[in-house]
């Protein structure tokens, strides 16, 4: 990617439990060198002076980066965001620790995501079928195997595993 | 570790838009482990560049978003005046009049804004401005320090950039208690 805008979200709880946060904006993060560290670094710091002006505690401290995308028309008129790609994957790290002693909890568990606008014309020439055949999307499969995690189970230095079961056109209305 | 999320923002024949959002690696905390923040944008990169290879979609990705819980914290709140209504509204003002040499700042001069919540009232009782009693003292202590590290990190909404060779500078106007209903 090139160049992302920041938003760093400082979220406070107050006595009866309810939250509210702080959005604050900070120097852009260029990829090419390296200063989104900074930015988390500036957070903290920002975070240390807010502290003795509240009352209430921390909950999360969160980083937003924004790369902006194309900004070509749509032309495709079946683009629609209600229709959906389902992709389902699953867990398949059995362990968490790198010496096998911490089974993983959620080994074996599903989970999705959803991609908007589908083709649905990718389809034609399958059966009856709403689901894409997994072995004619070869490079999406495994480009979603190397890089997307599992919500359970992310910690990059222990290299967490899934697999793709389906691709499946849904209707959606979000 | 931290939690990484990614999303790729699409826009619809109709200029609707909806979100694919994934789990990514977990982002290092870069006190403790080589950096990793370029492996996780190129992780969500090959996502996107996959989806687009695959021609599965005919929409428009308009944004892609990396999110980061950097922190969770789970101490009680003990003080009975915490509450989130209760706020310090901050005002900021853009200082920086170019952009880069020969480019007028758009937002130079302009004001911008950002609360925080469970405001410490009592501060006021030592800390006031002199003109007037619900704004604080921006050159006491520990209001001095919060100023100076705001100046020093924060952006204005319309000049953030970092490759234009210009620093965006911006300074704090008024921090003021207010009351908001979120």
């Amino acid at each position: 990617m090139a160049v992302a805008s920041i938003t760093g979200i400082l979220t406070v709880v107050d006595y009866d439990g309810e939250t509210s946060n702080i959005t604050l904006n900070f120097l852009d993060v260029d990829d090419a060198l390296a200063t989104f560290e900074t930015a988390v670094g500036d957070l903290d710091a920002i975070q240390s002076s807010i502290a003795p002006l509240i009352t209430g505690q921390w909950r999360s401290k969160k980083i937003n980066a924004t790369y902006p995308e194309s900004a070509d028309a749509v032309t495709n008129s079946q683009a629609a965001r209600e229709l959906k790609w389902l992709v389902t994957c699953v867990d398949t790290t059995r362990y968490l620790g790198l010496l096998f002693t911490a089974p993983n909890p959620m080994y074996g568990k599903k989970f999705s995501f959803e991609i908007p606008t589908a083709w649905r014309a990718a389809l034609d020439g399958n059966d009856n079928s709403d689901s894409l055949q997994l072995s004619d999307y070869g490079a999406l499969v495994a480009a979603i195997e190397a890089n997307v995690r599992s919500p359970w189970n992310h910690t990059a230095a222990l290299t967490p595993t899934i697999e793709v079961l389906s691709i499946r056109c849904v209707g959606r209305n979000l | 570790m931290a939690q990484a999320t990614g999303q790729l923002v699409f826009e619809d024949y109709n200029g609707e838009i909806s979100r694919m959002n994934v789990h990514l690696n977990s982002f290092e905390p870069p006190n403790l482990l080589p950096p990793n923040w370029g492996s996780i944008t190129t992780d969500l990169d090959e996502v996107k560049a996959a989806i687009n290879g695959a021609s599965i979609t005919v929409g428009e990705i308009r944004e892609v978003n990396i999110s980061v819980d950097l922190q969770s914290y789970t101490a009680p709140v003990t003080d009975y005046y915490a509450a989130r209504e209760s706020k310090w509204l901050v005002t900021c003002r853009d200082t920086t009049p170019l952009l880069a040499s020969g480019i007028a700042n758009p937002g130079y001069g302009k004001l911008f804004q950002f609360e925080i919540p469970t405001a410490k009232r009592a501060l006021l009782l030592d800390h006031a401005s002199a003109d007037d009693e619900d704004v604080l003292d921006l050159t006491e202590s520990p209001i001095q320090e919060f100023v100076a590290t705001i100046e020093a990190a924060l952006c204005s909404p319309w000049n953030h950039s970092v490759s234009l060779g210009i620093t965006p500078t911006i300074q704090v106007e008024k921090i003021q208690y207010v009351g908001r209903n979120i």
